[in-house]
């Protein structure tokens, strides 16, 4: 649905913000981008919508390829870039209405978009005097009022509160599963990111850091896997384990952490444990999740 | 889709200022003229043969020339771009499918037919207050005399006329500097300058903030100018700074970045 290759931007000459950038997001799927302020997410939206002039490079959204005159090709994408542009001496309703205006649309849209993110009971209200998860919200109504194929979102759920991430988490796995919707958001929000896409992306400083889905990712930063193992005499456990691996072991409840590359020493490991009369109760690879990998990728762990 | 986009910003003009400031602009004069004429309606009964309507029609128009209108063109101006750089909305506009273009005509075009509506409802007020001060002192022959309705619509015409190019370099101002106070400020200053320098600065007939008031000063014969084609050499300026800086501007708003 994006394909994104060799991009290139910088506000000043000789200081690149987005460097020799290339990805894909395929078509029907939840993409996320990740990266740190100031990495070049937003700039890199922008760029894919037009807004600035790319240096070099290519973006194509649909088999289309992407610039100021791709006025046609908007009809097809609902975006939400940064905070929503709300005009703030309108009804909620109001601003939907100037929407349909520029779209062509019929009236009728709007009061779906507005049930849609949960704002129906607010729609006669004044958007200024809406919280600033009410504002995210009814950003995301304006995305989806033309009923686009792509959503291209830069932090969505800025703003909101945990039952508000949930609802609008929800809202775009059921776009994404039910209407095959294509979704590119952008967030800091970690764990969001992990619970809700399919793919990712990692830039920093503009270059691109990986590219594919979570778990290519965890194979591709961590080296050494954690696993617990749950026994009855854990300190025993500990000792007996010690000289099959390399790193230090700790304990952990009524368990202990192992450190391992290969998997293939688990069951040598339960053997030696076996053989001394130590009950195992489980054995756990424990995941590590996406803020850590993130942060390991960045070197900033 | 140049119709829709009108639609839009007149949908977007409500519940702000900019209604009240279109009928409130257009009103002040004539409202400032009739209670004049209301307090002092001894000193302004005409002389046998003399049109009322003629020294009513040029005494608003002379208030209204120098400095309230192009403040008024100011402010119009500022307050519409205002609009967009408060809601933070440039990014959202441009990424419709509504072309570049189109949204900078339809603005244009908007800001256009407010100003015109604005001199046209003048001398509509005009007319009004000077039936009813003819109803109240009717010494003051309003009621004798009909008033010239096609020479009044030309007149709020060709005064529509002289004030476009004012309204062109503020549009430009206004979204080079993505600002209120900027803009407002230097228009404020180029017309108070304006009206230092057309006291006696032979150059003051190519200074667009001097149209106005040269217009209204060939109305009421200070100064005669020549009249090509039924439109003075000002006027004609006026027209011609209107399409430059439109152009000026639409090019500005095609190619600004959005950061």
């Amino acid at each position: 649905m994006i394909t994104v290759r060799n991009l290139e931007f910088s506000y000043k000459k000789g200081d690149k913000t987005i460097d020799d950038l290339t990805f894909h997001v395929p078509h029907g799927s939840i993409y996320g981008f990740l990266g740190a302020n100031g990495s070049g997410k937003t700039t890199t939206i922008r760029l894919m919508l037009g807004l600035c002039r790319a240096e070099s490079g290519e973006i194509m959204i649909g088999g289309e390829q992407i610039n100021r005159q791709s006025v046609e090709a908007f009809r097809k994408i609902g975006a939400l870039i940064e905070n929503p542009s709300i005009y703030g001496h309108l009804t909620g309703k109001e601003n939907l209405q100037l929407h349909t205006l520029y779209y062509g649309l019929d009236r009728r849209q709007i009061m779906n978009a507005l049930s849609m993110v949960g704002l129906r009971y607010v729609a006669e209200k004044k958007a200024g005097r809406y919280s600033l998860g009410m504002k995210q919200r009814l950003g995301l109504a304006l995305c989806l009022l033309h009923n686009p194929s792509l959503l291209i979102l830069d932090e969505p759920l800025n703003g909101l509160d945990p039952q508000g991430i949930a609802e609008i988490r929800a809202l775009l796995l059921q776009m994404q599963r039910e209407e095959g919707k294509t979704i590119f958001i952008s967030s800091h929000l970690l764990s969001e990111i992990e619970n809700t896409c399919d793919a990712i992306c990692i830039i920093d400083k503009g270059k691109m850091l990986f590219s594919g889905k979570i778990e290519a990712l965890r194979d591709s930063v961590i080296r050494k896997r954690v696993y617990k193992i749950t026994s009855d005499r854990p300190e025993e456990a500990m000792q007996l384990i010690q000289p099959l691996v390399t790193s230090k072991i700790t304990k952990d409840g009524n368990g202990c952490l192992i450190y391992i590359e290969d998997k293939e020493i688990i069951p040598d490991i339960i053997s030696r444990l076996t053989e001394k009369n130590i009950r195992i109760y489980e054995v756990t690879g424990i995941e590590n999740n996406l803020e850590e990998l993130y942060l390991k990728l960045t070197n900033r762990l | 889709m140049l119709y829709k986009t009108f639609l839009a910003e007149l949908k977007k003009s409500q519940h702000t200022f900019v209604p009240w400031l279109t009928l409130s602009g257009s009103l002040l004069v004539p409202l400032v003229c009739f209670l004049i004429y209301c307090f002092k309606w001894k000193y302004f009964i005409p002389e046998t043969g003399v049109n009322s309507w003629d020294e009513y029609t040029q005494m608003s128009l002379s208030f209204a020339s120098g400095m309230l209108f192009p403040f008024l063109v100011i402010i119009m101006v500022a307050l519409n771009i205002n609009l967009e750089n408060k809601a933070n909305s440039w990014k959202r506009l441009y990424v419709m499918p509504v072309g570049r273009d189109t949204l900078f005509w339809g603005k244009l075009l908007f800001l256009s037919m407010q100003l015109l509506i604005c001199s046209v409802f003048m001398f509509f007020w005009i007319l009004l207050t000077g039936l009813f001060l003819g109803i109240m002192h009717p010494e003051l022959l309003f009621l004798e005399y009909s008033p010239d309705i096609f020479n009044l619509l030309m007149l709020s015409l060709r005064f529509f006329i002289s004030l476009l190019g004012v309204l062109s370099i503020q549009y430009f101002l206004s979204l080079l500097l993505n600002n209120i106070i900027v803009p407002i400020t230097a228009g404020v200053m180029l017309v108070i300058v304006s009206l230092m320098l057309v006291q006696g600065w032979e150059y003051s007939v190519y200074d667009p903030y001097a149209f106005p008031l040269l217009f209204s000063w060939n109305n009421s014969g200070k100064m005669v100018q020549i009249a090509w084609w039924g439109l003075l050499k000002t006027e004609w300026l006026s027209m011609l700074y209107y399409i430059v800086f439109s152009i000026m501007a639409m090019v500005l708003f095609k190619r600004k970045p959005v950061r």
